[in-house]
């Protein structure tokens, strides 16, 4: 069976500066109305295939993992029905709130009629789209796989994961959670090219913090790693290594992204170098991915 | 073909009640347990019916089970979840001694939660929002809830497709045990009601200020339900090394995306039939096998009179016509991410106990939908369809038959 590997791997981030996203889509202005989390994913996604060199055929699976719904227009969404009264509430901000915004305005930008999932709710979202999109190759329901990861936390975000780290705490007394947002995309297939995907799993034990440590370590031993990055959350850095250090001694510390990125931060860490990264979710799951290194 | 793959565990809780005991006279009736909404204020809305679950029961049985202070802080959508997947998990009479893969579907994860805090903070001031609402508010931390309450680890996958997320969920664990790549796992959807969802499809103009009257010439829209619905998934070997009971076999998965609109289907109803037939060359059936069709059917002028069409498209014009159709979202509402999952248990407790869920509110039947709508529950099925389609133009089938051994 030959390999399974992503190519054409493209980011584009606020790290970065997003620059005119409009100018960046196959068509510009297609998504005028779009939140900013569409038109990055499509961007990104746009970016990819060509330099992948990938036809869109319904034999092409679309797999988006994102760690949080489109926050920007949510919040939006909620404030005005709170201020100005229920019969405000948007159409137009309610559709591009829901989860499964940026697969839709990949499927109907870039014509995408095949396969078109989102996986949501944890710092693994991302890599279990990558699993989705390998697991859909070996069962020969595509012939190649779109992953886009995404993470556009709102302002709101930052102050909820404050209050909910320090909630002793209020106001100006919450320590400050930079944000980074972007979108990366990569194209999954079999052939030479590429980086091979070697391991991308979950795993999930619950709320204690040693059982956690034993899945990350379960996970690592099945794949033979020796030596990870390590992709946790900024409130719970130290914290996360000392569990992550139980399951693999030769764990690096993350460096410094500029910002937390959730879900997409494993994806800029492969990115920047590292060929395995293990995740650490501040909410008991954990993740692996490992690629070859480039050749 | 791989692994034959059986269903051995449901756990299914929505507002007509908590298991197969309160489900099954309902969909022989086609009784429908749409209500006023009491769970937030529907003051100044256009539309104010849902279909809430029974919170004080769910809350009894929960604390049947585990102490009140193990289940402080959860919402009624992680609650829902944790009855769900006990009850499929005792169900299946498993007890798992290794991480159980857990493929679940939500729109909207602990939302419900994460919109009280931010109410709190819009209407009354940042410092009186309680952060202690947003502990449970994403999927990931309700599975690890769930998960550590039940003693079971679990390898997570969420799926958020819009309404075709239960299908999605179930057709991916489905594939999964199929391929040989596990044997048994735990696969289902659950979304609960709340202010920013009603409101939302409110404004799409979707939900209706009377009954919920799907393929009918008056019909106007939906309401919307809380629901959780677990499914065990295992293959046959496994099953039969058990000795565990078996309620339906899966046959077929199949997916497609219409690629035409962000929240109106493909009018002539192909996207729905390409996933149709998808599905069934999987499962390798004829379309004039089909029995039985549980319709995604939402009662909203535009989606049935596509799904009609792709229906007729898929399965032929003269079987198409034939075969008995009816949506149970006239009973429950639509309970999105929950809503392929709790259809995909009708069907099974339709094939297992021998009756056809009967079309609830069905007055006059629209001729621009020519379908054999269910009238009484007379009939044993015996291959069962179950089609979701969502917004993007998401759409999953799933195909199951009556258990017989073979």
């Amino acid at each position: 069976m030959s390999r399974i590997a992503i190519e054409g791997f493209r980011a584009v981030t606020s790290a970065e500066g997003f620059g005119d996203l409009d100018a960046r889509l196959p068509a510009k202005n297609s998504l005028r109305r779009a939140s900013e989390s569409g038109k990055a994913a499509v961007a990104a996604a746009g970016e990819s295939l060509r330099g992948a060199g990938l036809a869109i055929s319904d034999r092409v699976g679309v797999y988006v993992g994102e760690q949080q719904v489109p926050l920007d227009y949510t919040a939006q969404f909620l404030e005005a029905t709170y201020r100005a009264g229920p019969r405000l509430a948007s159409p137009l901000l309610f559709s591009e709130s829901v989860a499964n915004n940026a697969a839709t305005h990949l499927s109907l930008t870039l014509g995408f009629t095949g396969a078109l999932q989102t996986f949501i709710g944890s710092r693994v979202a991302g890599i279990q789209a990558v699993a989705a999109a390998r697991e859909d190759l070996e069962a020969g329901t595509v012939d190649a796989g779109l992953v886009v990861v995404l993470s556009f936390a709102h302002a709101m975000t930052a102050q909820a994961y404050a209050s909910l780290y320090f909630p002793r705490r209020r106001g100006s007394a919450l320590p400050p959670l930079p944000l980074l947002n972007g979108a990366a995309a990569f194209v999954v297939r079999r052939g030479v090219g590429g980086r091979e995907i070697l391991h991308a799993a979950t795993c999930c034990a619950g709320l204690e913090r040693s059982q956690q440590a034993r899945a990350a370590g379960r996970l690592v031993g099945e794949s033979g790693i020796t030596a990870a990055t390590a992709s946790t959350f900024r409130f719970a850095h130290e914290r996360s290594l000392g569990i992550l250090r139980e399951a693999l001694p030769k764990i690096e510390p993350p460096p410094d992204l500029g910002g937390e990125a959730f879900a997409l931060d494993p994806f800029l860490r492969l990115r920047n170098g590292a060929d395995t990264v293990l995740v650490l979710g501040e909410d008991g799951t954990a993740g692996l991915i490992a690629l070859a290194r480039n050749c | 073909m791989g692994q034959r793959v059986v269903v051995t565990g449901l756990g299914t809780l929505t507002a007509l009640g908590f298991g197969p005991a309160d489900h099954e006279p309902a969909l022989r009736a086609g009784r429908t347990a749409q209500a006023p909404i009491t769970r937030f204020d529907t003051s100044g809305f256009r539309t104010s019916s849902g279909g809430q679950c029974d919170e004080v029961r769910l809350e009894r049985e929960l604390q049947g089970r585990w102490p009140a202070a193990k289940l402080r802080g959860f919402g009624v959508d992680t609650k829902m979840l944790l009855w769900a997947t006990a009850a499929a998990l005792e169900d299946a009479r498993l007890t798992p001694s290794r991480p159980l893969p857990a493929v679940m579907g939500t729109t909207l994860e602990g939302f419900w939660q994460a919109e009280q805090w931010y109410e709190e903070r819009v209407k009354e001031a940042p410092s009186r929002a309680r952060p202690g609402r947003l502990r449970h508010s994403t999927s990931g931390a309700q599975l690890s809830a769930v998960a550590g309450l039940l003693g079971v680890p679990f390898e997570p996958m969420v799926v958020s497709n819009a309404c075709a997320t239960g299908v999605s969920a179930i057709g991916r664990l489905f594939r999964r045990i199929r391929s040989g790549a596990c044997d048994v796992g735990l696969a289902g959807g659950y979304d609960t009601l709340t202010r920013f969802i009603h409101l939302g499809f409110d404004s799409l103009g979707a939900l209706t200020p009377k009954s919920c009257a799907p393929f009918d010439r008056n019909r106007s829209g939906f309401f919307l339900g809380d629901a959780a619905a677990v499914l065990v998934l295992e293959s046959l070997d496994s099953a039969r090394r058990r000795g565990a009971p078996i309620r339906g076999e899966l046959l077929g998965y199949g997916e497609s995306a219409d690629s035409f609109h962000a929240t109106h289907p493909e009018p002539e109803g192909r996207g729905m039939a390409r996933a149709i037939r998808s599905c069934l060359e999987s499962a390798g059936v004829a379309p004039s096998e089909v029995d039985y069709v549980n319709a995604h059917g939402t009662a909203t002028p535009a989606n049935d009179a596509a799904e009609a069409k792709g229906l007729l498209a898929a399965l032929g014009e003269e079987h198409g016509r034939r075969v008995a159709v009816s949506s149970t979202k006239a009973l429950v509402g639509h309970t999105l991410g929950a809503a392929g999952a709790v259809e995909q248990c009708f069907c099974l407790l339709a094939l297992e106990k021998g009756f056809l869920p009967v079309q609830g509110n069905l007055a006059d039947p629209d001729p621009a939908c020519p379908l054999n709508l269910v009238r009484s529950p007379e009939g044993a099925p015996r291959l069962a369809l179950n089609n979701a389609s969502g917004f993007g133009g998401a759409n999953g089938v799933l195909l199951a038959r009556r258990w017989e051994e073979r």
